[in-house]
């Protein structure tokens, strides 16, 4: 497998550093692993790494103050870890410019597919292509048509730019206020029901089960997750 | 003013009033060719109004009447004689009279309306010092003290009396005499003359102490000699009772703010160690989750039996996170403080996030949800609500036959919305139902099944924080069925859009 590129790793446990170190050079990155957030933003600084994997609980500064200096001259993506019960934090992180976020304790599995999720369109895994296609449903990007099984399905425009939205965030968090500010604009965002309404409306058309969706995916309090 | 003071101060004034008289009576006499009689009649005017404000009525009515007898006897003509030549003098008797009595009642008016501004004055000044004193008490006991020593000043003892929250005096526990009065006063807000009521010599007064919202209590009043009660009293007695209550009010809201300081400190205490609590017990067990996950894929996949333990491990890690933040939940739930972030939701998105969540506890059963078409949007904290369906989708799990079903249903019923879990499970015990939302209760004892009772504790804490209704059944074909029912409100418009 070729060299994926450098990942600066922040956590002050070491048991989970290890693990997660582990697993990335399984990968093939190249991990520099740090516990200090002063620390880290040296190593920021100085390696100018591919990916930045944070835990926002470190024994000196705020993750989410380094997220902050970090995003300040780097647009490099950065993966936020995570306790569950810090919704209020994970969107904090995820303003300050944070990618998607791990919540504990989470599998290898998981960690991995976040990291592709987060690195693909940086390395380029995701060509421009005209057509997309998840499930039974095929998405024409030119055309501006959405088909299941070659049956057009009647999309309105919105649903249709939170449809795209989504797909261009393939496996990626989007927060409700991004969401809410690229589809219906700069004033929205005491809007929430609206995105609430129209993933439903989503969910009915191209979910084979809308209760139970397998590609439109809420992460309640922060967000929506499209997988393919 | 003592008798003997009185009678001292009527024998000077009258011997003023003798000497003034004799004066002005032989100036006229020996001067009277230079003098005319109409500035003599001056003269004895101006003893009579000096007189009145010096002296007060009584004097000066007596110098005035004075006047006219030695006026007429040793100056008009015939002297040494109240004979009159002239009839014209009589009309300058009366004249004399008339305005002698009247300057002597105006001034003695001024002189009454003086001293009672110097009266009033220096009550106020009492009252002034009094307030200034009450505001530096800290405790009742120095609002007392200050109390004593005013009351003193004015010549009476004075106790404060404060009422309990049964609405009775404790001070007056073995007096029911005035244990009622005291009642009466407080609660009517006047104050009260109880000597009749209580046979004592010296005049003594109940005052009520009140705020605007709360009753407070009485001070008793007794007068430490035995006189007549002076109605200009009433009105400072009145201003002591309400600096008084205002005080002791003041003193209610200090200890009431230093109360609620004291309780923030103690919650601000309580969520530090939560919230240290549960990153020092979570970080281990992600660690653990993390290290048993990396070893199944590190084993040769030949080994089995090797591969199932180190998922086993991973399993057990991951529930153990799950009872953890079961804990915390409930003891945010507890904490008094929790603000709950109220959204206007699908009931579709928090159950379809629950089913996800438990993806890997479900594998085992099959979830079928049943929502009614066209559900409104529903007021609630998505993030609790999450915690809610989770944990009752997985007792669910836990307390059912392997592949059997797990049913959800969400439907509008008498402007409630409904979200029910049914599993085909053996149900709950009967007897058991009522408690099975108190803490740590289980519905059953079985041993095999994990849990210490605090899932269903957390659901119903969080649906009383949103004014909703939980409650748990039996299914008639057999099943455990639990019953959430929130309130409709009024969601907002839905949004049109253009194809």
């Amino acid at each position: 497998m070729k060299n994926q590129g450098t990942v600066i790793l922040v956590e002050d446990e070491p048991h989970i550093r290890r693990v997660v170190k582990e697993a990335l050079e399984v990968e093939s990155w190249k991990v520099i692993e740090t516990d200090y957030g002063q620390r880290a933003l040296i190593e920021l600084n100085t390696r100018k790494p591919d990916l930045l994997i944070i835990d926002l609980g470190l024994p000196d500064i705020d993750g989410i103050e380094v997220i902050k200096q970090f995003r300040q001259w780097s647009m490099m993506p950065i993966l936020v870890i995570s306790a569950r019960h810090e919704e209020h934090q994970k969107i904090m992180a995820l303003d300050e410019g944070a990618d998607d976020y791990l919540t504990k304790p989470f599998g290898i599995g998981e960690l991995l597919a976040r990291v592709r999720a987060v690195t693909r369109r940086k390395i380029g895994n995701l060509a421009p292509s005209t057509k997309y296609s998840f499930g039974e449903i095929e998405v024409d990007l030119t055309k501006q048509t959405v088909t299941r099984n070659n049956e057009t399905l009647h999309l309105t425009v919105i649903e249709y730019r939170l449809l795209t939205l989504l797909i261009a965030n393939e496996g990626k968090i989007i927060s409700q206020k991004r969401l809410l500010q690229e589809v219906w604009g700069p004033n929205s965002s005491d809007k929430s029901h609206y995105s609430r309404i129209y993933i439903s409306h989503l969910r009915h058309k191209l979910e084979k089960d809308p209760t139970q969706p397998e590609h439109l995916l809420t992460e309640v309090g922060v967000g929506y997750r499209f997988q393919p | 003013m003592t008798e003997a003071n009185r009678h001292q101060k009527a024998f000077v004034s009258y011997l003023t009033v003798t000497i003034a008289l004799t004066l002005v009576t032989v100036i006229a006499f020996f001067a009277g060719n230079y003098l005319d009689l109409v500035n003599t009649v001056m003269l004895y005017l101006l003893v009579v109004f000096i007189i009145a404000l010096k002296y007060g009525r009584i004097p000066a009515i007596v110098t005035a009447t004075l006047s006219v007898g030695l006026f007429d006897f040793f100056l008009i003509p015939p002297k040494f004689s109240f004979a009159v030549d002239d009839i014209k003098y009589l009309f300058t008797f009366a004249v004399m009279l008339f305005v002698g009595f009247i300057t002597a009642q105006q001034a003695s008016s001024i002189r009454t309306q003086k001293n009672l501004a110097i009266d009033k004055e220096k009550s106020t000044r009492g009252l002034y010092q009094l307030a200034k004193e009450l505001t530096a008490c800290k405790d009742i006991d120095d609002i007392t003290n200050i109390l004593k020593k005013y009351s003193n000043s004015i010549g009476f003892e004075a106790a404060i009396h404060l009422i309990d929250e049964q609405h009775k005096f404790p001070t007056f526990n073995e007096q029911f005499v005035i244990q009622s009065l005291a009642l009466t006063v407080v609660k009517q807000n006047k104050f009260l003359d109880i000597s009749s009521y209580t046979n004592a010599k010296n005049p003594e007064y109940l005052f009520p102490l009140n705020s605007a919202n709360r009753l407070i209590g009485i001070i008793y009043f007794i007068h430490k000699s035995h006189t007549h009660f002076l109605e200009v009293l009433v009105e400072e007695l009145n201003a002591v009772a309400d600096l008084v209550s205002i005080t002791l009010e003041r003193l209610h809201f200090e200890m009431i703010a230093s109360e609620s300081k004291l309780q923030i400190n103690s919650e601000r205490l309580r969520s530090s160690i939560l919230s240290s609590l549960s990153h020092d017990l979570r970080t281990p067990l992600t660690a653990l989750v993390g290290m048993a996950d990396s070893l199944t894929r590190q084993i040769d996949s030949k080994e089995i039996k090797l591969i199932s333990e180190a998922e086993g491990i991973r399993e057990q890690a991951r529930s153990m996170v799950g009872v953890i933040n079961n804990l915390l939940d409930m003891a945010k739930l507890h904490s008094e403080s929790v603000k709950l972030n109220k959204e206007w939701h699908l009931f579709e998105d928090v159950i379809g996030s629950s089913i996800s969540f438990l993806k890997s506890s479900l594998n085992k059963h099959k979830v079928k949800v049943i929502l009614e078409p066209n559900l409104p949007l529903v007021e609630f904290d998505a993030v609790l609500m999450e915690r809610v369906l989770c944990n009752l989708i997985e007792n669910a799990a836990k307390y059912s036959p392997m592949n059997s079903e797990i049913q959800i249903s969400g439907y509008m019923l008498n402007r409630r919305a409904c979200i029910e879990v049914n599993d085909q499970g053996k149900g709950f015990e009967t007897g058991k139902i009522d408690n099975l939302f108190k803490m740590f209760i289980r519905g059953k004892a079985e041993l095999s099944v994990q849990g210490i009772g605090l899932g269903l504790a957390i659901c119903k804490a969080v649906i009383d924080a949103h004014g909703g209704e939980i409650s748990a059944s039996n299914l008639k074909e057999g099943g455990a069925s639990i019953l959430i029912s929130l309130p409709a409100g009024n969601p907002p418009n839905p949004v049109m859009d253009r194809y």
